[in-house]
């Protein structure tokens, strides 16, 4: 009895040592993440390619995508008004300062006849001011701002109704 | 040292004295393992992980406020997505990686690797973030050593909330590893 009791004493001081030797092994590791300034993309001004007199051939108008005031170069024998102010679009970046970002820039947009009178759609080319872009781009935000205008080519059809033609051009912008 | 050959002397007893009743030996092959050990040392070219691993560094990367609730995940293979809403993903300058770990220890053995549920990131503007959803190479916190070596990698989600502020975010991640 008293050996008995003596063995399983010894066995269970074995079971421990077992166990002592074979412990867990810790790491400890960080995990990180930066969060930075939202990043958005305002209009500032509108495309407006303003008043042009038509008649009956094709023509396309070219807008360049610059601050104020634009000539349109004209190819056909559509005529801008000197009394219209032919615009490029403006667009306002802002986000974290030196952060790269990308915009998505359709190549095209159809203007509609948005006064009923059976015109139909315009096809805009548009163009953009930054290097490289195809409209779209990728640029950087130099002081947490980028600034940049599109302009487009203006394509007139045989026989186009007057009336007034409108559309829209959505961007976006995201960091890279 | 002096621990195991201590430990070998008292199973020695166990042992003799089991015999003299005639019962089952007590097996003392678990002295003879080296010890499991987990390190963020990666091995060479991070030998038995792929894709962006750092050693013991879970880098979500950069990120913008979108404002919104959102989430951003990065896999056992460093690769990073966005979840709800837009969190506006940025890889400026930061590629985000999953935390690499290595082990070593007896070969064919089997370990458990054990990771919490769900940690904080202490901002340095003294707002939180919760990373959750831990995830490790595998799917399986069961693995084995082969060759006396292995190497995992974890990765997780982390919750952005609305109103979350612009910031560096930091934490700990403790890992444990055990044999089976």
């Amino acid at each position: 009895m008293f050996r008995k009791l003596l063995l399983s004493i010894c066995a269970a001081s074995a079971v421990f040592q077992v166990m002592a030797e074979v412990p867990a092994s810790i790491a400890t590791a960080p995990a990180r993440i930066q969060i930075i300034g939202p990043l958005a993309v305002t209009k500032v001004a509108d495309m407006d390619f303003g008043l042009i007199s038509i008649t009956s051939g094709t023509s396309s108008l070219v807008l360049p995508p610059a601050p104020g005031r634009q000539s349109l170069s004209i190819t056909g024998d559509a005529v801008s008004l000197a009394s219209s102010n032919p615009t490029a679009a403006k667009f306002s970046v802002t986000g974290q300062g030196n952060a790269n970002f990308s915009i998505n820039v359709p190549s095209s947009v159809t203007l509609s006849d948005i006064d009923g009178h059976g015109g139909g759609d315009i096809l805009v080319y548009i163009s953009c001011d930054q290097p490289g872009a195809a409209p779209s781009f990728t640029s950087t935000l130099v002081d947490g701002i980028k600034e940049f205008y599109l302009g487009g080519t203006l394509v007139i059809g045989a026989n186009q109704t007057p009336s007034r033609y409108s559309g829209s051009v959505s961007v976006n912008v995201d960091y890279n | 040292m002096k621990k195991l050959v201590l430990s070998v002397v008292v199973l020695a007893v166990a042992v003799f004295s089991a015999k003299a009743d005639k019962t089952a030996d007590v097996t003392g092959t678990a002295q003879l393992l080296e010890q499991i050990a987990v390190s963020t040392t990666l091995p060479s070219g991070n030998a038995g992980l792929t894709g962006s691993v750092s050693g013991g560094a879970l880098n979500f990367g950069i990120i913008g406020i979108s404002g919104a609730v959102s989430k951003v995940i990065v896999t056992p293979t460093g690769a990073r997505s966005g979840d709800g809403g837009n969190p506006g993903l940025s890889n400026n300058s930061v590629t985000p990686t999953a935390a690499g770990f290595a082990i070593t220890g007896g070969s064919g053995m089997s370990y458990t690797v054990t990771y919490p549920s769900s940690f904080e990131l202490n901002g340095d503007n003294a707002k939180k973030l919760t990373v959750n959803t831990l995830t490790i190479t595998g799917n399986s916190t069961t693995r084995s050593i082969t060759a006396g070596k292995d190497a995992f990698a974890i990765g997780g989600t982390l919750n952005i909330p609305a109103d979350a502020s612009a910031g560096n975010y930091n934490g700990i991640m403790t890992v444990t590893v055990a044999y089976n």
